[in-house]
């Protein structure tokens, strides 16, 4: 079968004259790489994605703990900037999109009635990319490369190109298998509007993704010839805008679909005014979009514009609405304080956090665009992400892994990150308003106090640090044993109506979906 | 007449065929507009990195183009009236599926990639002729835009050659010709992608 082609395994099957459960599985290696299968492409990018969060997130401690004295760069050197670009890069990139991809092409076919993702070998063909694209990119990092190196060997600077634009093409493969899944493959009766609140909110940042980021991999074409031919087009400073306000929130976009898909479950009350909230998405991604600040990086003034102070005040309000909506269903029902719970309400409170502070610096008399503000958004965003990331793997758990994991230790690990994420994101923010810069370049110029702050940023990412190996000890040591329920939290969609962990090509006994919650249709029609 | 006689039964149990397939999702039509969006979102990204450094080099020296180089018009125009005649032969490959015609089919998906190969040989003229530096700021953006559009043009072509195979192996006919019309949608793009690059680079210079 081509990569362009989507046929289900029965009708592969039929097509070739077997039957579906005669077909030969191959284990081991070679299983996991021919694999086709959305499960275990989600599960190879969500663990790939964590583990590479641990190298994004050293960086930043290093960076932090750089920046404890402000009066020379005495740790990294020269190296300082090589070690930024890093954590910034694979936070954003090599973490947080590719961490929501991988459990949206596991999760988001199950939720909408579809026996597997569009393309899957092309999702596989992606991660595959994805992950050499990520090698290289690293392997940039170590042969003194980075967005601009230090020394006169360039061959470092090109790695980081390859692999960085190599990893943005991978991801958009990804993200159009993803959007033609939710587009195409919806069972019968599940129209656009009743999708539920996860496939929705990744289809919505999918979106942005698909529409912003190519424009990235066009300035690396031209990052390309300038450090392979010296052109001297200059555009070092025009991939700026990927790593800052606003489009940082585009991806952590679906950590929001989480929290709206776990609290009506675990309240027991369904979603009231679903389009509304459907809609405030759909504003929150128009807002996300940053590719229009290609210049803004050469060009600062571009920032104090009318549309982009609107624009990032304006992102307060989709985001109010989806948190009313949120309290409104918990307030209805009676609230079971589950670990998704907690990680999906800390990653709203983060989101927020992050979106005041978004609001607070344009505006142009406290001159915060530029400074440590900038990082205070983006650190924010970054937790907010990664609590959505790991709230979602605590939620599907069953379905991703075929285990439970600890509801204990998953709510312990909610707040140290929580708790990590403000501890690095208010201090930059403070430092903001004493001049300290983003990043670490200029740092003699900033005021008293910054270093102390700096030093609460620094144990504000070594507690974060912490709080990922929780979430990855949890993972490692869910339970196994026994039967795993297909329907642990007593859940609303689709994918609750699949065994855990699900068949490929199985379907669960819905036969036509008639609202935005067609489990619980079922149950209550059967009580 | 006995009433047995007028009880349904479906064909399928009397001739132990098997039922027809269930209508299958546009999915490959949809991957293609989505993949298409993609691509004239990046090409319009170093469009305008290139419009913004031309403007800013016009308002500063008056000019763009260094001196010894220079951007003749006329296979610019000869390969946007190729591209034009390339969505008439795409629509004809439609058309003729359509009518499960594969003959003709088969034949304007050739007559689509000879224009193809003729945008190649064109552009690598234009190269020849220009005389553009890679190592310059201009020639850089130059190859940049065009080099970009030339992989979307190949790219295109490849799509247009499986879909025409397929369509040889007996894939697509009057009922199903998505995998077609998935090709002339994304070919639409390689040409109004061309008529953009054309007026912004070739026509006004």
């Amino acid at each position: 079968m081509a990569v362009t082609e989507a046929a289900e395994p029965q009708a592969a099957a039929a097509a070739a004259g077997t039957d579906a459960d005669d077909a030969v599985e191959v284990g081991g290696l070679a299983g996991l790489l021919g694999s086709a299968d959305h499960l275990v492409i989600g599960r190879l990018f969500v663990a790939t994605s964590l583990l590479l969060l641990i190298v994004g997130r050293v960086a930043g401690l290093l960076v932090d703990v750089e920046r404890v004295d402000t009066s020379s760069l005495s740790i990294l050197d020269e190296h300082a900037g090589q070690v930024f670009s890093l954590h910034l890069v694979v936070d954003l990139l090599l973490f947080l999109v590719p961490a929501f991809l991988g459990i949206a092409i596991a999760i988001v076919p199950l939720q909408i009635g579809a026996s597997t993702v569009a393309f899957p070998r092309a999702v596989a063909a992606s991660y595959w990319a994805w992950l050499l694209s990520s090698g290289v990119l690293l392997a940039g990092y170590l042969v003194d490369g980075g967005p601009a190196g230090v020394g006169t060997d360039r061959d470092g600077v090109l790695l980081w190109i390859v692999g960085l634009g190599g990893a943005l093409g991978a991801l958009l493969v990804a993200t159009v298998c993803l959007l033609t899944t939710v587009l195409t493959l919806r069972t019968a009766g599940m129209s656009l509007d009743r999708v539920p609140m996860f496939t929705w909110t990744s289809f919505v940042a999918g979106v942005v993704w698909l529409v912003s980021l190519p424009v990235a991999v066009a300035v690396l074409v031209l990052n390309y010839l300038d450090v392979r031919y010296g052109a001297g087009v200059g555009v070092d400073s025009q991939l700026w805008w990927v790593f800052g306000a606003p489009q940082v929130f585009a991806f952590a976009l679906p950590a929001l679909g989480l929290l709206l898909d776990a609290v009506p479950v675990a309240a027991g009350a369904r979603l009231r005014s679903r389009g509304v909230l459907l809609a405030a998405v759909v504003v929150a991604g128009l807002l996300t979009f940053g590719a229009d600040l290609l210049a803004a990086g050469e060009d600062p003034s571009i920032l104090g514009d009318a549309l982009y102070v609107g624009g990032s005040i304006a992102l307060l309000l989709p985001l109010l609405v989806i948190a009313g909506g949120v309290a409104e269903a918990a307030r209805r029902g009676t609230l079971a304080l589950s670990s998704p719970v907690v990680f999906g309400f800390l990653s709203l409170l983060l989101l927020l956090a992050a979106a005041v502070v978004n609001a607070v610096r344009v505006i142009d008399s406290l001159d915060l665009i530029g400074t440590s503000a900038d990082a205070a958004v983006r650190e924010l965003v970054v937790v907010a992400g990664l609590l959505g990331v790991a709230g979602a793997a605590h939620y599907w758990a069953t379905k991703l892994f075929g285990t439970q994991l600890k509801e204990g230790l998953g709510r312990l690990a909610a707040l140290v990150v929580f708790v990590g994420g403000l501890a690095v994101g208010v201090p930059d923010l403070i430092s903001g308003f004493l001049d300290q810069p983003d990043g670490i370049a200029e740092l003699a110029s900033v005021e008293d106090g910054v270093e102390a702050l700096n030093v609460v940023t620094a144990l504000g990412g070594l507690v974060v640090l912490a709080g990922v190996a929780l979430v990855i000890a949890n993972l490692l040591t869910g339970r196994s044993d026994g039967e795993v329920p297909a329907d642990p939290w007593d859940g609303h969609t689709l994918e609750w109506a699949t065994a855990s962990p699900p068949i490929l090509g199985a379907q669960g006994p819905i036969e036509a979906v008639t609202s935005a919650t067609p489990l619980l249709d079922t149950k209550e029609a059967q009580a | 007449m006995s009433t047995e006689l007028a009880v349904y039964v479906p064909i399928e149990e009397l001739t132990n065929v098997a039922p027809p397939a269930p209508a299958r999702p546009r999915v490959l039509l949809m991957a293609t507009v989505l993949a298409s969006a993609a691509v004239a979102v990046g090409f319009a990204g170093l469009l305008a990195v290139y419009l913004s450094r031309r403007s800013a080099a016009v308002a500063a020296d008056g000019t763009w183009l260094p001196d010894g180089v220079d951007l003749p018009l006329t296979p610019g125009n000869m390969m946007l009236v190729g591209f034009g005649l390339s969505l008439v032969f795409m629509h004809w490959a439609v058309d003729a599926i359509g009518n499960d015609d594969r003959r003709h089919t088969w034949l304007a998906f050739g007559a689509v990639l000879v224009v193809g190969a003729y945008y190649f040989v064109g552009t690598g003229f234009l190269y020849n002729q220009s005389g553009f530096a890679v190592n310059t700021p201009e020639g850089a953006l130059f190859y940049a835009v065009t080099g970009a559009h030339l992989a979307i043009t190949g790219a295109g072509l490849l799509f247009t050659s499986l879909m025409a195979f397929r369509t040889l192996g007996g894939q697509y006919s009057a009922k199903d010709r998505e995998g077609v019309v998935a090709a002339t949608v994304y070919w639409w793009v390689v040409a109004l992608t061309y008529a953009v690059l054309w007026y912004a680079i070739y026509v006004t210079k």
